[in-house]
């Protein structure tokens, strides 16, 4: 029982910390703008989004990564380091000050340069790998544009008209610091790496471009501030994913948001498929490949290694965020936003609100990076050909197919009512397949269903597939009994 | 402690000398056939004695057998568990079932001591003998049938077995003569059975000093008197005797005296069980870590025949080897403890300059090619001249002299060769002699093939007084006179070149010392006081820096621009014996058994380097007192 | 990848859309990942004793230590007598069977003189008894080749790790430890010193059934005398009277 509650401490801890920072981030804001210029918010964003939220978030992830991990696998993680301070009853503290002997470890390592090496790219290759992850995050949105001290705080760095473009152009800038690494160390297996990397790259930027127009097709935009979405209040309803498709009367707001895993489900799949392909992480870890080549930053050591498995982390935050913002409702709540929105108290101190908000929206990245660690602890690597047949047959017909679908429901009914009833129905689907068995009656109606859902959108309501293969699929059953 | 008495005769067969002692065990058993075929020795009947045949001979009728024509006149057939053996008359049962095959067990008898019969484990069934009789004490007879593994029998040895230990403590782990000990290789042949004895064991003295060399441990006797023989009839010094009776009696001296004779070990020898112990080997080792190497004794011109029993790169003790020309199965106490000089004082260095003049300083290291070097250089100085000395000393082998020698005449140019050696000491009535050099015989016979005149030591010391002598070139520092007073006539001469195995004072003087080995490191041969040539063989590597005398003669020969291509002694014997007429008959190769051999000794056989267990971590091994 | 894989008629929609069962793996380690987070981890040290949420099989060596079974062979140890010195008598039968050759024993003899009676008795003992337990590979030969039940593994304690190779060569104040041990056949229960007793020619020590010992026999529960068993009622043993009725002895087979 204990160790409930402990656990519970910890991440109640973790929320806090996390408001804090949040609320501290949008006072300053407030301050700055009040004292300093309009737009001064912008800079302060930099450093808190970026520098703090990120950068924590990810140095704290070379932990949980091994901790999780562990803990998936029935062990311990890493609990030796131990700092001997009185209080601490020399407690492993989870863990934590491993991170403090990772970081003197790689500052204290003797730094290699490969005589053969390009030096200026070999220097340049961690550098490039690291910088653009960062840049990634400056047009994610954390919170609500908000009133602190009477002056507009956003908590975004920045809003550019081609928003989600510039996550695509940036996110295929980090394969340049893979490329130029694996090439730089004039090693063979780090070749090999940099050019999986790049082939790789390659083969999901499309993949991940089109999954993401059924979403811009929906909103109509591609910037993110419009994509989330405004709280609706008494006058207006909400915008983008802050509006509900169906919603109860009354001040409680309750009712389905029109949030991206919703009304693109198949979209979210692709999107993320394609993303974990573009950091590099399992089961896409084939450009590091460890078992096999060593990977592009095999010639690496000390902090510039430390610099390629920081930017992993970093990316691994950074796919979150801009997972939360496209499919699961940014900053927003699923209910009651409108209502806490226009609470008084809320009206009134704006920073509140923008608390709460962003709290939630570092919540929902929390989960997904948890999520993303899950997935890497549980698949295998694929082989190299499975990727690019991946990423080539099936992510970009799928996308395709997607685009059409999403692009026909949205004119047919721009309310986008029609598009959330096929993206539930592929849910349910998946949640019925998923949690079914084969069993040899009973079971083959789902799978049935399913079928039709395999074949593409056409057959939107998944049971018309049903008749397709009813042979095939009896005659199976008893060989697959448990 | 060794086994000797069963041991085959070594092939160290060397025509006797003139007044070698003839009393041989056969004289006593009985009498010496009048043509005995060639070859035949005591216990080795003609060959075609032991080959088994196809008819078994007829079964002797039943009643008194009228006597038969012998089958072979002037030598006893009969049939030894259907083998039929051709023996002289008056050979025992055990030396004639042992030219069969057939192995009777015995304790009291050894074929050189006279006969007791008391232990009764060679108790067989004879065809002419209503009960079991005494294989050891029976002589053959003609036409006799006799079964050695007949159940009778097998229970009689038994049951002698089960006797025998009852009263035994078989404490074999803190025991020296476990591993060659006749009680625990019968018990694992004969008995194999746990003991019934219910009651306690008789109490005797475990540990009682007999004399400055043995200690006995009564329990363990098992009152064979091969020892109290061995005293009386080999050392003829009666100092042991029988005492008490029943379960109490015991081995032990004369109330008021010591077993303080000069060949009290043999009774160590003799005394089949650990009753009879060497104070000097005590617990140093484990029988079966030692090895066994065929050597000849360094303690006197006698030349006792010896294995010399090693682990390691340490000698552990020396045994008498049979050989009838010489010291047929004994050896005596002086020199069975003069193994310790093979291991302790050793010079282990090569070394350029007095050390004398530089004590206390540390001692540079150097190698053995520089120490050729300077030594060929300072030689090369004094190479023809008139200043110039050589002395030899008679405990360097035969190999070693040769060569020396050879060099001394045709690289140095000397003519006469000054003789070192030990000092002379006492002799005794049996096999000591005074003479405490191994080799002075062949030294001088070497000489005389050589043609260089042999000077004694005194007149060296003449010289080196007079000033004549400036530079001297030693094969060996021993010296029959005054150690230090020569070291000081020593620490005049410009040029002292030695070959040395033993530090002393002398050696200190050398200006150029080059580590010989001693005679367990290197093989070779002397040649013993009656003019008998005996091999000795290579027990294990030299020590530290050293190599064999011929080996520095042939460095320093080509160090001088001479020319010398011996890889082994062998080789120094090949080229240089032809050179003496004396050494023309002696077949150099086939002289002595082959290395390391002990039956059921061995090194062991993880470690088949011979290094003793832990050996790794702690260098060579510390062996108390040797 | 799909297609290929897709064509197997073993395979069911779950497997060809590869999305359900990737969920359903995701939950298993999800399962996993929730019990070890929030179950408390059993710290029995017998993993297979462990119950509880937490599915973590580790032992977290320093602070909890698994017990050796029952005849571990561990650490060896020099058996003590009761006065405190070694039972053993360097008879060298260790490092002679000793198939890494990793023991390395120097004898040394109580002095004729010794104040001590034990020591009196025993004259031979170790003045170097040391085992590398480096190159030990824990066979167990050296116990069992001990004829004085001088040298043990029964410490249920693994070679601790130590920063030299040379502080892994156990000598003797390291290994002379535990519980002393004394039989009824050592020496010093039999004799005052190793001289012959005074009263040697009194006792009558070779009369049947004087001094007698519980015969240890391999079916104990045989070895009572006086107890009148059928001859030969067992295989293999012979029935030896003695004053005290027959007494089954085990028969030697050669
Ligand atoms: S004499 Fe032989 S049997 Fe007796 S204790 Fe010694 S080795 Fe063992
Ligand atoms: S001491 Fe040895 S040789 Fe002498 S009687 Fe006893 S057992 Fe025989
Ligand atoms: S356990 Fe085996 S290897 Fe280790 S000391 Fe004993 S006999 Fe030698
Ligand atoms: S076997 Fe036993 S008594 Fe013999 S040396 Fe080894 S530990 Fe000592
Ligand atoms: S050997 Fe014949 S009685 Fe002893």
């Amino acid at each position: 029982m204990s160790r409930v509650l402990t656990i519970l401490v910890a991440m109640f801890t973790i929320v806090f910390l996390m408001a804090g920072g949040m609320a501290s981030a949008y006072l300053v804001g407030g301050l700055v703008e009040e004292h300093w210029f309009t737009g001064a918010s912008r800079l302060t964003n930099v450093l808190f989004l970026v520098l703090i939220f990120v950068m924590v978030i990810a140095t704290l992830l070379t932990m949980a990564e091994r901790k999780w991990s562990a803990f998936i696998q029935d062990r311990m993680g890493p609990n030796r380091a131990r700092i001997a301070l009185p209080g601490l009853k020399n407690r492993s503290l989870g863990g934590l000050p491993h991170i403090l002997t990772d970081v003197l470890k790689m500052l204290t390592k003797e730094d290699l340069i490969p005589a053969a090496a390009n030096r200026f790219m070999f220097n340049l290759g961690p550098i490039l790998a690291f910088a653009p992850t960062f840049a990634l995050f400056a047009v994610v949105p954390a919170g609500p544009s908000v009133q602190v001290f009477g002056r507009n705080v956003d908590m975004v760095v920045a809003t550019p008209d081609f928003g989600a473009l510039y996550v695509l152009a940036i996110a295929s800038l980090a394969v340049y610091g893979t490329a130029l690494a694996g090439w730089a160390s004039n090693n063979k297996f780090g070749l090999l790496g940099g050019v999986r990397a790049t082939s790789q790259m390659i083969a999901y930027e499309v993949a991940l471009g089109l999954s993401l127009v059924g979403i811009f097709l929906t909103f109509s935009s591609v910037q993110f501030p419009a994509i989330i979405g405004d709280i609706g209040n008494a006058l207006t309803g909400g915008t983008g994913q802050g509006r509900y498709l169906w919603r109860t009367d009354g001040a409680f707001d309750l009712g389905l948001p029109a949030w991206g895993i919703f009304i693109q489900p198949l979209g979210f799949l692709l999107f993320f498929a394609a993303s974990f392909a573009e950091t590099k992480r399992a089961p896409f870890d084939l450009p590091e490949g460890e078992s096999e080549i060593i990977g592009y930053f095999v010639e690496y050591s000390g902090m510039k290694f430390g610099l390629f498995m920081i930017s992993e982390f970093v990316e691994v935050v950074v796919l979150a965020g801009v997972t939360t913002a496209f499919f699961f409702g940014g900053y927003h709540l699923p209910f009651g936003n409108e209502w806490l929105a226009n609470l008084p108290i809320m009206q009134e101190h704006g920073w509140l609100l923008g608390t709460i908000l962003g709290t939630v929206f570092w919540l929902k990245v929390l989960f997904l990076i948890w999520v993303q660690l899950l997935i890497r602890w549980t698949f295998p690597r694929f082989r190299y050909d499975q990727i690019q047949s991946l990423g080539w047959k099936i992510l970009l017909p799928l996308g395709l197919a997607n685009v059409f679908v999403t692009g026909a429901l949205v004119l047919w009914d721009p309310s986008l009512r029609a598009l959330a009833v096929l993206g539930i129905a592929e849910i349910g689907i998946l949640v019925v397949l998923t949690t079914t068995t084969k069993v040899p009656a009973g079971g083959a109606h789902g799978a049935h269903v399913g079928h039709g859902h395999d074949h593409g959108h056409a057959h939107a309501h998944g049971g018309h597939g049903a008749h397709d293969l009813p042979a095939h699929a009896h005659g199976v059953a008893p060989a697959s009994t448990h | 402690m060794s086994d000797n008495d069963t041991k085959k005769p070594t092939g160290d067969a060397q025509p006797p000398p003139k007044g070698a002692p003839t009393d041989t065990p056969a004289a006593k058993i009985g009498s010496e056939p009048s043509n005995p075929p060639a070859g035949a020795k005591l216990d080795n009947p003609p060959a075609a004695a032991s080959g088994p045949t196809g008819t078994p001979p007829p079964k002797p009728p039943s009643g008194p057998p009228p006597k038969p024509a012998p089958k072979n006149p002037g030598f006893i057939t009969a049939t030894i568990d259907g083998k039929e053996v051709v023996v002289k008359p008056g050979t025992n049962m055990i030396e004639a079932a042992k030219a069969v095959g057939s192995d009777i067990p015995y304790y009291c008898y050894h074929p050189r001591l006279s006969i007791a019969a008391n232990c009764r484990i060679c108790l067989i069934e004879a065809s002419n003998a209503p009960k079991m009789v005494p294989a050891c004490q029976t002589p053959m007879a003609e036409g006799q049938v006799v079964k050695t593994t007949t159940p009778k029998v097998k229970e009689q040895q038994r049951a002698v077995m089960e006797f025998l230990l009852l009263n035994h403590p078989v404490d074999c782990s803190i025991c020296d003569q476990a591993g060659e000990c006749k009680l625990q290789d019968y018990y694992m042949k004969y008995d194999y059975r746990p003991s019934r004895l219910e009651g306690t064991k008789a109490l005797k003295n475990k540990r009682k000093v007999l004399g400055p060399r043995v200690v006995i441990d009564q329990e363990r006797c098992i009152m064979c008197t091969r020892c109290v023989r061995v005293m009386n009839e080999v050392a003829k010094e009666p100092q042991l005797g029988v005492f008490g009776r029943g379960s109490h009696e015991r081995i032990d001296v004369f109330p008021g005296s010591e077993l303080n004779s000069n060949y009290s070990l043999n009774t160590v020898d003799v005394c089949p069980v650990g009753a009879l112990l060497s104070r000097d080997f005590r617990f140093k080792a484990r029988a079966w870590f030692l090895s066994a190497t065929p050597s000849v004794c360094t303690g006197c011109s006698r030349g006792c025949t010896t294995y010399v029993d090693w682990m390691s790169q340490d000698s552990y003790r020396y045994r008498p080897r049979e050989n009838e020309a010489i010291n047929k199965s004994w050896m005596c106490d002086e020199g069975r403890l003069t193994y310790k000089y093979l291991n302790l004082g050793r010079v282990l260095q090569a070394q350029v300059g007095r050390r004398a003049n530089r004590a206390g300083e540390a001692v540079p290291v150097t190698t053995r090619k520089e120490a050729a070097q300077a030594a060929a250089k300072a030689l090369r100085s004094v190479q023809g001249s008139k200043q110039l000395a050589v002395l030899a000393s008679p405990l360097a082998s035969n190999e070693d002299l040769l060569a020396g020698l050879n060099f001394a005449k045709s690289t140095l140019g000397v003519s006469t060769v000054y003789v070192g050696g030990r000092p002379s000491g006492a002799a005794d009535h049996f096999l000591m002699t005074a003479d405490k050099n191994p080799n002075r015989k062949g030294l001088e016979l070497i000489a005389k093939g050589l043609g260089l005149k042999l000077e004694t030591f005194d007149a060296l010391t003449t010289a080196l007084k007079a000033g004549t002598v400036k530079a001297l070139y030693a094969i060996g520092t021993e010296v029959p006179g005054n150690v230090d007073a020569f070291a000081e006539a020593a620490a005049q001469l410009d040029v002292f070149v030695a070959q040395a195995f033993t530090e002393s004072a002398i050696t200190a003087q050398a200006t150029v010392l080059l580590p010989a080995s001693v005679p367990v490191e290197d093989e070779g041969s002397f040649v013993q006081q009656d003019g008998i040539i005996q091999r000795f063989r290579k027990a294990y590597p030299p020590k530290g820096d050293v190599v064999p005398g011929w080996e520095w003669v042939r460095e320093l020969t080509s160090e001088l621009g001479g020319e010398s291509t011996w890889k082994r002694a062998v080789d120094v014997w090949r080229e240089l014996a032809g050179k003496v007429a004396e050494f023309a008959e002696f077949n150099w190769e086939k002289a002595s058994p082959a290395d390391r051999e002990k039956p059921g000794i061995n090194p062991l056989p993880a470690g088949a380097d011979g290094r003793p267990a832990g050996y790794r971590e702690f260098g060579t091994p510390r062996v108390r007192g040797i | 990848m799909a297609y290929k894989v897709s064509k197997d008629p073993r395979t069911d929609i779950r497997e060809r859309t590869y999305v359900p069962n990737l969920l359903r793996g995701l939950g298993i380690t999800a399962k996993h990942f929730f019990r070890n987070l929030f179950g408390t981890r059993d710290t029995n040290t017998q993993v297979v004793d462990r119950t509880g949420a937490s599915l973590m099989t580790t032992v977290a060596y320093p602070e909890e230590k698994p017990i050796y079974p029952e005849g571990y062979r561990g650490l060896h140890r020099l058996v003590p007598r009761e006065d405190g010195k070694p039972r053993c008598v360097a008879c060298y039968m260790c490092a002679t069977i000793c198939p890494a050759q990793c023991i390395y024993i120097e004898a040394g003899e109580y002095e004729d003189e010794a104040s001590d009676s034990e020591d009196r008795v025993i004259e031979k003992y170790p003045t170097q008894f040391v085992i590398d337990e480096l190159r030990c590979i824990v066979c167990g030969l050296c116990v069992d080749a001990c004829p004085k039940d001088a040298i043990r593994m029964d410490t249920y304690m693994h070679t601790p790790p130590e920063y030299t190779r040379q502080n892994f060569v156990y000598d003797i104040p390291k290994l002379l430890k535990g519980a002393p041990v004394s039989h009824p056949s050592d020496p010093w229960n039999k004799r005052e010193g190793s001289e012959e007793p005074h009263h040697v020619h009194k006792e009558a020590h070779t009369r049947i059934g004087e001094g007698l010992v519980e015969l240890k026999l391999p079916h104990g529960e045989h070895g009572g005398h006086g107890k009148a068993l059928p001859a030969g009622a067992q295989a293999g043993h012979q029935a030896v009277v003695t004053q005290q009725g027959p007494i089954q002895v085990t028969k030697f087979i050669k």
